[in-house]
């Protein structure tokens, strides 16, 4: 196996030997990758929110027909904060759906700033298969794609989406397994 | 008629809409701070604490946002 050297790409959606901790990380336990979601992902909810601003800031031009200076002064700052929470909401979805490798389990934390958290813990010694799928033609340019973890028994299957170099992190995975995986 | 009229007019709906959202908006920054600073603990990173600031930044800016609401419309 190669020896892992700390790297970060991608704004931090793929990172070697991260310098994160997590819940009930135990000792001697050593966090050796990190993945989230391929930044890109986040192009399309932006386009949208982008094209939002415009509207609001078209809709300040004809609200004052309508309005008096302090109502359409709440409107519009109304109209704005939403825009921004919209786009905090993303964000924050994005950085805490992470997956993490340690040389002892894998945990995936499912993350959404409304409704839920899920976090999933996976022992190396219990990992039978790893699937890497790329579907599509975004996904093909820009080299991103999803992990498939099965795991023996009943123990729930992992899987880490729209990550990226996705087959350059499967490689990462099985070396980890070889050196850490066996009882 | 003329009740209905005067208690459903454009502004009135206009200013209970506002404050109705407000009060939304204030509902699901809570929530979202309440969950964002929890899963800090989960997963402990350098920035986390810029989020957990801005999360609450955001609650501080939907409570003003409720009290102009009252204010203004």
């Amino acid at each position: 196996m190669m020896p892992l050297e700390e790297s970060h790409s991608l704004l931090h959606s793929f990172c070697v030997k991260p310098q994160i901790k997590f819940e009930s990380q135990q000792d001697q336990e050593e966090v050796l990758l990190s993945l989230r979601a391929h930044p890109i992902t986040l192009v399309p909810p932006l386009f949208n929110s982008i094209t939002l601003t415009f509207l609001t800031f078209i809709a300040g031009f004809f609200l004052p027909q309508f309005l008096n200076p302090a109502q359409v002064f709440y409107t519009l700052t109304f109209l704005y904060f939403m825009i921004f929470l919209y786009l905090w909401f993303l964000v924050v979805n994005w950085y805490f759906n992470i997956g993490i490798i340690t040389n002892k389990q894998i945990v995936d934390v499912d993350f959404n700033a409304l409704t839920f958290r899920n976090v999933t813990r996976t022992e190396l010694i219990h990992v039978e298969d790893i699937t890497v799928k790329v579907s599509g033609f975004i996904p093909s340019i820009f080299d991103f794609g999803n992990i498939f973890i099965q795991t023996a028994g009943t123990e729930i299957n992992t899987e880490f989406l729209q990550v990226p170099h996705p087959a350059k992190a499967a490689h990462i995975i099985q070396d980890i397994l070889k050196q850490y995986g066996t009882p | 008629m003329e009740l209905l009229n005067k208690l459903f007019t454009f502004t009135s709906i206009f200013k209970l809409g506002g404050i109705i959202f407000s009060f939304l908006f204030l509902i699901l920054t809570i929530q979202m701070n309440a969950n964002v600073s929890q899963v800090v603990h989960t997963v402990e990173t350098k920035r986390n604490w810029a989020f957990v600031l801005i999360s609450r930044l955001l609650v501080f800016t939907s409570i003003i946002l409720l009290i102009l609401g009252f204010a203004i419309l």
